[in-house]
């Protein structure tokens, strides 16, 4: 370990310092290269293109021009709406389907539990095209399930994907579907760590199974629940490929997002300057709610 | 509450939750062994016993570039984990092993990082990208896709664990710092590197969005954007058997890694729960 301390100075103290130093500076050099160029940079860049109307022909500095026209972009508000509603859905559903498929695992034996958190886990590892593929066949209307359910229903064929009532819920529980596999492990694991005494004191003192589990049990697990909490809403907020597939953020921006928004208008319109704007106000917002997030942790630790 | 009661409801709940997890793999791996008909019917044929046809699998190896897609995304998820693994470990080794406040100061850069969302950096990295000439090219893809956060908060996490006795007695033996990091800390962090190469793996294997914005010429198409295209082109978007069958390929060399490494998967799944 670095010794910091002024001790009388050796002969080639200040020599092996400058050595330390740069042996640091080795080590550090590679990740500090992707990061001041893949990540930094971009960063920064990002940032000034916002206050430009970049395109691939020509560049000019329009100032808050982008952002002005953002905030008063229907579109935009749209799909922060949309947004909203994914969040609401897979945000409560991914921390309670969690808890509750921890809740039944982790009683079980060592080999039944990894086996059910490896099989948990598994469509986490499907791609995101590859879930695509499944339920647009399984949601088809001219062949298969779909129709085959409506006519047993006397309902007349429709397509899930035109109704974001339908098809909000539906992209909602894909997602926690597929992400559902980390926080069970992160819930499975904690609760394996909750002693069995507080478990004893409570059935002494005359509490039921599931006043156990949401008085004693849940409290417990409150560090995880943040983490995971944390981490599912930045996810929220960067929601796309879902969208992108299925509904094309369609139709009219009922189920854009607004990362599908700072695809289309950088790729589909080529205005990267308001595409960047987009980009900063989002990581604005993350930042902002990742933070208070933190801040609750760290006043309940 | 540890009971251990073999046959509860819960236990078949368990159960049954088990099996709807299964059976997005069930329907792929069904409805690529059957033609296009079965899959048309109503309701359609997926049981796995009857009508069984390689139909699917042959028109995807003999109409398709499958192979190239593959080797594509082989060569992608390989380059990028070993480069992970290669950033992370020299970076989580000098942060494990010294805590000056400028260290201290650049590990809370390297967890800001690990918390910035790709959103803000998709485009930046777009016109980087193109400025560098990476674009459509499996370098440029390579270098655009390492990520190391992670791997430098696992690395520093695991080999803070690593007893200090081993590198006193080595440095006290005379060892450089470059020789400790190879033959110390290298060898003992097996575990962690192997974690760490699995994700990156899975991760640049089921990134589709990265890798469409990237690369643009036919033989540069990875197995994600291969499997996208039959959705998107016009006479692919009815031929179900053939989505399946391509699709269940893209999943084996996930489920080998999966299922040989599961032990290292966990690890890592759990060490990332460890707050440091």
């Amino acid at each position: 370990m670095n010794n910091n301390t002024k001790i009388a100075v050796r002969p080639g103290l200040r020599k092996r310092r400058r050595r330390q130093f740069l042996i640091a500076l080795l080590f550090l050099a590679p990740w500090a290269f992707f990061f001041l160029v893949f990540k930094l940079y971009p960063f920064l860049y990002g940032i000034v293109i916002s206050f430009t109307n970049y395109t691939l022909r020509s560049t000019e500095f329009i100032g808050l021009d982008n952002y002005r026209n953002l905030l008063q972009d229907p579109r935009f508000w749209l799909s922060v709406r949309s947004m909203l509603f994914f969040a609401l859905i897979c945000i409560p559903g991914t921390i309670f389907t969690a808890l509750m498929l921890a809740r039944l695992i982790y009683p079980r034996t060592a080999s039944l539990s990894t086996f059910s958190k490896c099989i948990i886990y598994l469509p986490g590892l499907i791609c995101s095209v590859v879930i695509v593929v499944i339920v647009k066949y399984l949601f088809s209307t001219s062949i298969g399930v779909l129709p085959w359910i409506c006519e047993k229903l006397g309902v007349k064929v429709f397509s899930v994907f035109d109704h974001p009532a339908l098809s909000i819920p539906l992209m909602s529980v894909l997602i926690v579907f597929t992400c559902i596999g980390q926080p069970v492990v992160l819930y499975t694991a904690a609760m394996d760590g909750i002693p069995q005494e507080l478990y004893d004191a409570a059935s002494i003192d005359g509490a039921g199974k599931r006043q156990i589990f949401w008085k004693v049990t849940f409290p417990l697990l409150k560090p995880t629940t943040t983490l995971i909490l944390v981490t599912t809403t930045i996810n929220s907020l960067q929601l796309f490929v879902y969208p992108m597939l299925f509904t094309g953020g369609g139709p009219y921006f009922s189920t854009s997002t607004p990362m599908l928004l700072l695809y289309n208008s950088a790729f589909n319109s080529g205005t990267f300057g308001y595409s960047a704007a987009i980009g900063v106000v989002l990581f604005i917002f993350t930042g902002f709610l990742a933070a208070i997030q933190f801040r609750m942790t760290r006043t309940d630790n | 509450m540890k009971k251990k009661r073999k046959f509860s409801v819960s236990v078949l709940i368990l159960i049954l939750v088990l099996i709807l997890f299964t059976v997005p793999f069930y329907i792929m791996l069904t409805g690529s062994l059957k033609n296009n008909s079965a899959l048309e019917l109503k309701p359609p044929d997926f049981n796995i016993f009857k009508n069984v046809s390689l139909r699917s699998y042959i028109e995807a190896f003999s109409t398709r570039p499958i192979w190239r897609w593959m080797s594509n995304s082989v060569t992608a998820a390989v380059s990028v984990g070993v480069i992970n693994v290669f950033v992370a470990a020299m970076a989580g080794y000098i942060f494990a092993r010294r805590r000056t406040p400028v260290l201290k100061a650049l590990f809370a850069v390297v967890i800001a990082t690990m918390i910035l969302p790709q959103t803000m950096l998709l485009i930046p990295n777009y016109l980087v990208a193109t400025k560098l000439n990476l674009r459509d090219s499996m370098i440029g893809l390579v270098l655009t896709s390492v990520n190391p956060a992670y791997g430098v908060f696992l690395c520093r996490q695991y080999m803070i664990s690593l007893p200090n006795e081993l590198f006193e007695a080595a440095e006290l033996d005379g060892c450089s710092e470059l020789a400790k990091f190879f033959r110390i800390a290298v060898p003992l962090s097996w575990p962690a590197f192997g974690s760490l190469f699995i994700f990156t793996f899975l991760g640049i294997w089921n990134d589709f969005l990265w890798q469409s914005i990237m690369m643009t010429s036919k033989d540069n198409m990875t197995l994600a954007m291969g499997i996208q295209s039959l959705l998107t082109s016009g006479s692919d978007i009815r031929k179900y058997s053939l989505q399946f069958a391509v699709s269940t390929f893209s999943m084996l060399p996930v489920f080998l890694l999966f299922f040989s490494c599961q032990k290292a998967f966990i690890k890592g799944i759990t060490a990332g729960s460890i707050k440091g």
